[in-house]
């Protein structure tokens, strides 16, 4: 097969200036997360490339969320592996918000291989501007 | 959605007006009898904003990712771009390489040419 030159020596194809060493591999999530606050919602995004709705579970305890989802790495028939970088299996996520959420108002999409999990501050817990109002001058 | 694969001199500008850090996406390289495969995880990035280009027998990905709004509480992924570089193996056919993006995962199909493609050879008595 053509890469098998490359499979008898793989360090030297990861040694060429082409291939850049990436730290992060070494030590990445399973679904690596990001958790942004913009004051009114908390935004919980998940990589999941590939991963079909139908295979993600989200559930909302109090200020825990949680995310399942299940990432399956089929081989397409016919063909040979040479390297599997990427990694399937279980996801297993929990994300305690620092403020009460509104469970009921949460939305949930998939977009571009990104699960995004909108969760609302409930609403007691929403930042309120407080008006200044210039004082009367006194007389 | 398919992704436009360029040729020749788009590796070198896309280089040079490149701000963000960049980090290699995990692949996978798959083989059969007619092309190579190679499988890479590019969650968030769009095909408006991924460049494929072939060069001096290199295929280069430079892919952008969003950027986040709001106060960031939590960061587990690098805040940078994508980035891959994959020398062709001679025989590969880079006249004809495709390449779709769907849901984070990019495809890269690249064929053999005719005479790279192994042929069983009939041994008679």
């Amino acid at each position: 097969m053509l890469l098998d030159s490359w499979r008898a020596n793989p360090n030297a194809f990861f040694r060429s200036p082409f291939f850049t060493f990436d730290p992060w591999a070494l030590e990445r999530q399973s679904a690596p997360a990001v958790v942004t606050d913009d004051g009114q919602n908390f935004v919980v995004s998940l990589e999941i490339p590939g991963v079909p709705e139908a295979d993600i579970q989200l559930t909302v305890t109090g200020q825990t969320l949680t995310v399942s989802a299940k990432r399956k790495l089929e081989v397409p028939e016919g063909y040979v592996v040479h390297q599997q970088g990427r990694q399937g299996g279980a996801i297993s996520r929990s994300f305690r918000l620092p403020a009460k959420i509104d469970a009921d108002s949460a939305r949930a999409v998939v977009r571009d291989g990104v699960l995004t999990v909108t969760l609302p501050r409930a609403a007691a817990e929403k930042a309120r501007a407080i008006q200044v109002q210039a004082a009367q001058p006194s007389a | 959605m398919d992704v436009q694969v360029q040729h020749g001199r788009g590796r070198a500008d896309a280089r040079a007006t490149r701000a963000r850090p960049a980090v290699t996406p995990p692949v996978d390289i798959l083989e059969n009898e007619a092309e190579i495969l190679l499988l890479a995880d590019v969650p968030g990035a769009t095909a408006a904003e991924l460049n494929l280009t072939v060069e001096h027998g290199v295929l280069s990905l430079q892919a952008k990712t969003p950027a986040l709004t709001g106060e960031v509480l939590l960061r587990e992924s690098a805040d940078a771009d994508y980035q891959l570089a994959f020398r062709l193996p001679r025989g590969v056919d880079s006249d004809h390489i495709a390449a779709a993006l769907k849901d984070g995962v990019l495809s890269v199909k690249l064929p053999k040419r005719e005479t790279a493609r192994s042929r069983r050879i009939p041994v008679s008595a």
